[in-house]
């Protein structure tokens, strides 16, 4: 009976984000529920003993209870070490630089893309409700100049941290992903050295493995 | 140039999450450089070569930047782990895992509800930058206090998040909890007995007094 349990529908760009650190490190064995916020399932007196903020994904291993999306992908990363890549930093400054691309990734680049795509393809799918046009081109507009920064550090650089994939990189894939969607995927195209990173790391196979366990409509 | 130098202006709740990280680990030999974003001192073409995202807490360690202040405090807290007692980051996988959690719950739910209290209940009147949106600082209350009722289950029993010691879970929430006061928000934390105790302990700590300090010092 596998010991680990990953509660969290994986339409969900934060479930992703723990899969695929799953399949980058190599473990396999997993239970997967996909438990979904949509249809009440984080509503439920058993979920909310689990998580009591009703968030997914949530990951059960042996007995003990750990969430959010980010701490999960470090956890995984850390457990699995010695089986699989490393993707926390090779030494101390690395890890640290690894921490810092996390926290702007979450605090910075994220932000603008959840705008642009709740406006564009949450409103209307599933509030249906219209684009707040207006606040979908400031959202365009944050995320350009964000991008603008990552255009210059990524010059000459294959990976946002040191000479290989990391989680700074990883924990990206998730929300990029939606930006076809969300009308805002020039901004990525129109960036060369964005764009070599992009094609770079949403190329790997364990990616290519996370899209497909509820691949996207649109 | 050699040393560490840490920048950022002392009255930052962002610069305090990174002083305090310093002064818990016992860290004396580093330089404080005081900016001021308001005087455009992080838009400079110097500051944004070091962070090109023009924020603080901005950490020069013997050329090497680094910046986003929970980035910051774990740095320091690893850096100097053998100097010190303290292990504020965690033992093994599960509880770097769970400290790490509690820093992801302040950071992208806690935090941002803080953040919008003090901005209409305190940074628009004392900046002059418009009149305070009632109904929205109501919701970011509303919201805090759901957070804080879970607060408040965790800690029943426990006098830290994790660990049963001071760990970076606890040190990330003092910056911001701190303004709630001023904010007018005080009861949020102490209408809870557990939070209420907790808040205490936490924020009576030695170091915590040393950034708190840290302004008068400097003028």
């Amino acid at each position: 009976m596998p010991k680990l349990t990953l509660h969290g529908t994986a339409i969900s760009p934060y479930t992703r984000r723990v899969i695929m650190t799953l399949y980058e490190m190599g473990v396999e064995d997993f239970v997967h529920i996909p438990v979904s916020p949509l249809t009440g399932g984080t509503k439920t007196p058993d979920f909310i003993k689990m998580q009591p903020f009703a968030r997914i994904p949530v990951l059960e291993d042996n007995g003990s209870i750990i969430y959010e999306s980010r701490t999960l992908m470090r956890y995984v990363a850390d457990k699995y070490m010695d089986q699989g890549p490393n993707l926390l930093g090779d030494t101390l400054m690395e890890r640290a630089l690894v921490n810092q691309w996390i926290d702007i990734e979450g605090h910075t680049f994220s932000p603008p893309v959840m705008i642009l795509v709740y406006e564009r393809v949450f409103k209307p799918h599933l509030h249906k409700r219209p684009c707040d046009e207006e606040r979908w081109k400031d959202g365009r507009e944050k995320l350009s100049r964000v991008l603008d920064i990552y255009e210059k550090h990524l010059e000459g650089r294959d990976y946002l941290v040191g000479n290989s994939f990391s989680l700074a990189d990883l924990t990206h894939l998730p929300f990029t992903e939606l930006l076809p969607a969300a009308g805002a995927f020039d901004l990525i195209e129109s960036r060369p050295n964005v764009c070599r990173w992009w094609a770079r790391i949403s190329s790997r196979n364990a990616w290519k493995r996370t899209q497909q366990v509820e691949p996207y409509e649109f | 140039m050699g040393g560490v130098t840490l920048y950022g202006h002392p009255q930052s709740p962002y610069v305090r999450r990174a002083l305090m990280a310093f002064y818990e680990m016992g860290v004396q030999d580093f330089d404080f450089k005081v900016v001021s974003s308001s005087k455009g001192d992080t838009k400079t073409d110097e500051y944004l070569a070091m962070n090109p995202f023009a924020k603080m807490p901005l950490l020069d360690d013997n050329g090497q930047y680094l910046y986003e202040s929970r980035a910051i405090m774990r740095y320091i807290a690893e850096k100097h782990a053998g100097e010190s007692s303290s292990d504020l980051v965690g033992k093994d996988p599960l509880e770097r895992a769970l400290v790490n959690q509690w820093v992801d719950v302040e950071g992208h739910s806690v935090t941002e509800q803080v953040a919008v209290v003090v901005e209409e209940n305190f940074l628009k009147k004392l900046m002059g930058t418009g009149e305070p949106d009632k109904d929205r600082a109501d919701a970011a209350k509303e919201k805090l206090a759901r957070l804080f009722d879970v607060y408040e289950k965790h800690l029943e029993g426990r006098e830290y998040l994790v660990g049963g010691r001071f760990t970076l879970a606890d040190l990330t929430h003092l910056p911001y909890t701190e303004l709630l006061p001023h904010a007018g928000a005080a009861e949020l934390i102490s209408s809870r007995p557990n939070m209420s105790k907790w808040w205490e302990r936490i924020s009576s700590r030695p170091a915590w007094k040393k950034v708190q300090q840290l302004e008068a010092k400097l003028s």
